[in-house]
């Protein structure tokens, strides 16, 4: 199933992206973009059309509540994971609210990563 | 470091730390120079999360731990809880440094984990614990083995949810959850409560939540419907294992209980105290108040019966009662009262580091002595109070107290003083925040002012030093660009004077030139009750709050002085000014030229002392004020409102505004101002105008109003109502059956007797109003026939099938404002709109209305009102005997003379605020301003007919046709209400 889900990476950490890059190819997902903030992310996303979207919550410019809102508008059937750090509580229940599908708290292992994606995907 | 997988990461890994080090560099010294600014703090924080996020992947702990301090630094900075000193900067400056000391061993191949970070940790832990609490400090409830007993709840199904323990936030887990199970059913209850699942206790458990929810799916068909990551375990009961859980437990311990999903031992294990949110008291509070009011009624009972011989010790059994029920519900109200109180020293102590942090960045020598900190006030009030004292604080500190080598140059001691004091007087708490400093620089000020454009050069030549320090609540001198040096970084202190007038308190500066400068707040101990003295001004009655008032004084006309174009009261050996209130509010004064003394009060303004001529003194009165409605703050001159025990509605004065509109009247200087008063009031329509006349015919009324009001918030009261009201709104191509035989006997006394007595109490403050606002809005009206002709074309859409919405909601609007307006006038929900129709007839149907009319056997009385810049009107008809007894009601109820000739005036004032209600509906959806046009009585069929006719242009062939009735209970009236539009056909 890895090997035809297609992810949209977006965190304006590129250390971040490239962490998240790394578990998802080592399981064989596509990462069919990256953006670095929320406005990248709700432009990029009806490019790429992707089954999953990793998504900060704090970022410049757009932040991912935001973002989370604007694409779920756009394609309400987007799937969204929130990847956040711990107390970020608020604003992950807000971005719950907007209709994101999960949330992973940072630090997380690959196998939750990839736990995630599997059951949003389901 | 174990997680680094290669050096790749490891590269992007640092070069993304270095770029945030050197952010962090820049902000945290830009943050020294400005520490409001909101945006360097949320970048600055979002920073220092990414670095801990980052750091967090190479499993470097002490870099994770310090970025997570750093940011919980930043978030308490964000908050206001941490003041942002030297000392502060300097920590954090020491956390980036030793950030960079661990990328740097990062890069070297070190051992990044062996640099040491937990002494910067408590250092900056120091900081934020000596931080000012938070006021609430969460119960800790220690029920860490909680063992959900599983009730039975008929009709529910019950999931239980185990999250797994490998979730780090479980509660934002069951959060999730919560949103999943919430799209399958309704949760009728759950477990454990929300708050609870915050707590580290619920972590710590078996993280078990339940969610008894209704329904359709099978029990076996739900847990795949909840597919939620990290879930240990699912669980359904149906309601038949719910019961069979429940038997077994009972049959297990003997016990009947039906447990409520949490455990014995929880329930019984409460200690002797609990905590209840303020918002709890606050409706107990406005409970008892309701309950003074209930047993008024009783009162009355008793005034009714006491004059009948054979009812005497009836009477004194009632009047014995009404005592009891008085005395319990003031204890009763006390009790709470004293509930809300905390002492003051829980904000004081703020302070504490607030001075000893600003002295060490700024050098200044300040000591702080803290006294009364043990005096207690209403929470509320402590809550809103914050702001403005750390303002207040702030500005004494940055303007007030000088640097040491000045004070001594000018002979000072070294250290400054300030001193923060509290105590009670009486009903009050006086909050006093005084400097020994320089003093307010009034040279300053005034300069800064004519600057702003606040005052002419002319004007500032004159200025008293007692105006100047007004000046400095004036909002365009306070802000932050204008005023720097004067009060500091963009503290407003007009924003500290206001919130402290929400509070129902004042605010007075008294400064001397390099003596300092002392801050006097008073406060009411509650905001739920203050001490009022009830004048009268002419028909009216208004309460001023005793806080303001100085003294009251009986004054003889000698005493009584014309002094440049002013008028001045003798009061001992100085002259102050004299307001007369009924100028100010526009109403008739009972006083003669025959009078010998004419009430006074002396108040006083940040100073000043000024008279306000009354009628008459009544009585001093305790009020419970209640919440108010948001129009009241923007009514100058008054405060709010409060309710007397016997129902009666009265209006609380605000001296402050009575004096700004005295200023503002008696310097013409600030007309505009009063204008845009008016104007607000127009373009509020009917249902602020029904609130002034509301407090009025309630005054009026007093003792013989028939119905007890007991919501002294008409306008928030009746947000709700109109959905009880039964009304209908349909845009149905119906026949056209116009009832227009208002004599039908309706066992209901409709909404025009009620208003009627209340129009005519006061009809002229209705007539005063709109004939000002439609001379003053002059650019607005429409006598450019382009603005006229464009108005029009847009209000066509009323007329276009595929826009019914509009009609609809124009109607609905329409509606609701009448029954408001009108139940607020007459403070009577005994009115009711029965029926309401909104449909396009064609124009030869208009015969249909008008054969309708022309058949009624008795003689009708149609109150119209023509709709700007429509060619339609709203039409008020009724029976001329119907009117003529609504005017009786309305007149008996005002307690007005009835004269032998039956004069409409009263229904006039009706009809008034039934077409304004609509007009001004279709002007809030449309924009286009409609208004009500000058009302004319057609006192006959033919006339009525005429008028209806005359209307319909050559080119419209359809006309709009609007038909509400209304209904006064308890009486045999109703009244037809016809909107008529002819198509618009421009």
């Amino acid at each position: 199933m890895a090997g035809n889900t297609r992810v949209m990476i977006v965190d304006d950490s590129g250390y971040m992206r490239q962490v998240i890059r790394k578990h998802l190819e080592n399981k064989g997902y596509e990462i069919v973009g990256e953006a670095q903030d929320g406005l990248e992310a709700i432009q990029m996303y009806p490019e790429v059309k992707p089954d999953i979207v990793t998504m900060d919550i704090s970022m410049k410019k757009v932040g991912g509540i935001e973002a989370t809102k604007k694409i779920k508008a756009i394609d309400p059937k987007a799937r969204i994971i929130i990847v956040s750090a711990l107390g970020e509580s608020r604003f992950i229940k807000e971005a719950i609210q907007a209709g994101a599908h999960d949330f992973i708290i940072k630090p997380f292992a690959e196998e939750r990563l990839i736990s995630s994606i599997a059951n949003a995907l389901k | 470091m174990t997680q680094v997988q290669d050096k790749e990461d490891l590269r992007v890994f640092l070069e993304e730390l270095n770029e945030n080090l050197s952010y962090l560099d820049n902000a945290i010294i830009a943050l020294e120079e400005h520490p409001d600014d909101k945006e360097i703090l949320s970048e600055i924080f979002r920073v220092a999360h990414t670095v801990k996020g980052n750091a967090g992947f190479l499993d470097l702990k002490n870099l994770v731990d310090l970025g997570h301090t750093m940011e919980n630094v930043f978030q308490e900075m964000k908050k206001g809880n941490t003041p942002i000193t030297r000392k502060v900067i300097d920590i954090l400056l020491e956390c980036k440094d030793t950030i960079n000391t661990i990328g740097q061993a990062l890069a070297e191949g070190g051992d990044p984990g062996s640099i040491p970070v937990q002494h910067l940790i408590q250092r900056v832990n120091g900081i934020l614990e000596s931080a000012p609490e938070e006021n609430t400090t969460p119960v800790a409830d220690e029920h860490n083995n909680r063992e959900t007993i599983v009730e039975y709840r008929p009709g529910t199904t019950l999931v239980r949810i185990w999250i797994s323990p490998h979730e780090p936030a479980p509660a934002v887990r069951a959060f999730l959850v919560e949103t999943r199970v919430g799209q399958i059913g309704q949760i009728v209850h759950s477990y454990p409560p929300e708050d609870e699942r915050e707590l580290p206790e619920f972590a710590n458990s078996d993280r078990e939540i339940g969610y008894y929810i209704k329904t359709d799916l099978a029990k076996d068909d739900i847990p795949e419907r909840i597919h939620v990551d990290l879930i240990e375990r699912i669980e359904v009961l149906d309601e038949e294992d719910q019961k069979r859980l429940q038997k077994k437990r009972h049959e297990a311990d003997g016990s009947d209980e039906t447990g409520t999903g949490r455990s014995v031992k929880e329930d019984t294990s409460t200690g002797d105290t609990v905590r209840i949110p303020v918002s709890r008291l606050d409706v107990l509070l406005n409970l008892v108040g309701e309950l003074v009011i209930a047993n008024s009624g009783l009162l009355q009972i008793q005034e009714i019966i006491k004059d009948r011989p054979e009812l005497v010790e009836l009477e004194r059994q009632v009047r014995d009662r009404v005592k009891e029920i008085f005395r319990i519900s003031a204890d009763v109200q006390e009790l709470v009262m004293k509930s809300r109180l905390v002492p003051i020293g829980q904000v004081f102590s703020r302070f504490k580091r607030f001075v000893r942090d600003y002295s060490g960045r700024s050098g200044k020598k300040i000591q702080l002595t803290l006294l009364g900190e043990e005096t207690e006030i209403d929470k509320k009030i402590i809550d809103e109070m914050i702001k403005p004292l750390t303002h207040l604080v702030r500005n004494a500190l940055d303007h007030g107290i000088e640097e040491a080598e000045v004070r001594v140059q000018k002979g000072k001691p070294a250290t400054g003083q300030l001193k923060l004091h509290a105590f009670q007087e009486g009903n009050y708490i006086n909050v006093v925040i005084e400097d020994d400093g320089k003093g307010l620089d009034y040279v300053k000020i005034v300069s800064k002012a004519i600057q702003a454009g606040i005052l002419t050069k002319e004007q500032a030549s004159s200025i008293t030093e007692d105006e100047a320090k007004m000046l400095i609540f004036h909002s365009g001198l306070s802000t932050k660009d204008s005023v720097d040096d004067l009060s500091g970084r963009g503290i407003g202190m007009d924003i500290v004077k206001r919130s402290v007038e929400m509070l129902n308190g004042t605010l007075d500066i008294q400064s001397k030139k390099d003596q300092g400068t002392k801050i006097i707040i008073k406060l009411p101990l509650t905001l739920a009750i203050i001490n009022a003295l009830i004048v009268t001004v002419g028909d009216e009655k208004f309460s001023i709050p005793m806080a303001s008032i100085v003294e009251t004084q009986k004054v003889t006309r000698e005493n009584i002085l014309m002094i440049e174009g002013s008028e001045m009261v003798r009061l001992r050996d100085t002259l102050i000014p004299l307001i007369r209130l009924n100028r100010i509010f526009n109403i008739p004064s009972s006083h003669s030229s025959e009078n010998a003394t004419f009430p006074v009060i002396v108040v006083e303004y940040n100073d000043t002392l000024v008279g306000l001529l009354v009628d008459q003194f009544l009585t001093r009165h305790e009020m419970v004020i209640k919440s108010l409605a948001e129009h009241y703050r923007t009514v100058e001159g008054i405060s709010g409102a409060s309710i007397l025990g016997d129902g009666d509605i009265i209006l609380i004065l605000d001296v402050h505004g009575i004096i700004q509109i005295y200023r503002q009247l008696s310097s013409g200087l600030l007309n505009t101002e009063r204008n845009t008063r008016i104007s607000f009031v127009r373009h509020e329509g009917p249902i602020l105008d029904s609130i002034a006349r509301l407090e009025k015919e309630k005054k009026r009324r007093a003792a013989e109003a028939p119905t007890v009001v007991s919501t002294p918030a008409p306008e928030a009261e009746q947000q709700d109502k109109p959905e009880q009201t039964p009304m209908k709104e349909t845009v149905k191509a119906v026949e056209a059956q116009p009832n227009i035989e208002p004599s039908t006997p309706q066992n209901k006394q409709s909404l025009v007797d009620e208003l009627v007595r209340k129009a005519r109490a006061d009809a002229s403050p209705l007539v005063d109003i709109s004939s000002l606002s439609l001379q003053e809005s002059g650019a607005l009206s429409f006598h450019q026939e382009d603005q006229r002709e464009a108005s029009l074309k847009k209000l066509k859409e009323l007329f276009d099938p595929d826009k019914r919405d509009l009609l609809k909601e124009w109607l609905r609007q329409g509606n609701i404002r009448a029954i408001q307006g009108i139940q607020a006038l007459t403070g009577s929900r005994n009115i009711k709109l029965d029926k309401s129709k909104g449909r396009h007839i064609h124009i030869d149907k208009i015969d249909t209305l008008l054969n309708k009319l022309k058949a009624t056997k008795s003689n009708l009385v149609d109150f119209m009102l023509p709709m700007e810049p429509l060619d339609g009107a709203v039409h008020f008809i009724l029976t001329t005997d119907n009117a003529a007894r609504v005017v009786k009601l309305l007149l008996t109820e005002a307690n007005l003379p009835i004269p032998d000739e039956i004069d409409y005036e009263p229904i006039m004032e009706v009809t008034n605020i039934l077409g304004s209600s609509y007009t001004n509906s279709l002007t809030h959806l449309t924009d286009v301003i409609v208004e009500p046009g000058v009302p004319t009585v057609l006192e006959s069929k033919e006339e009525i007919i005429e008028s209806i006719q005359s209307k319909l242009s050559e080119n419209a062939f359809e006309i709009l046709y609007i038909e509400n009735q209304f209904l006064w209970e308890h009486e045999d009236i109703a009244a037809e209400l016809l909107i008529l539009i002819p198509e618009i056909t421009v």
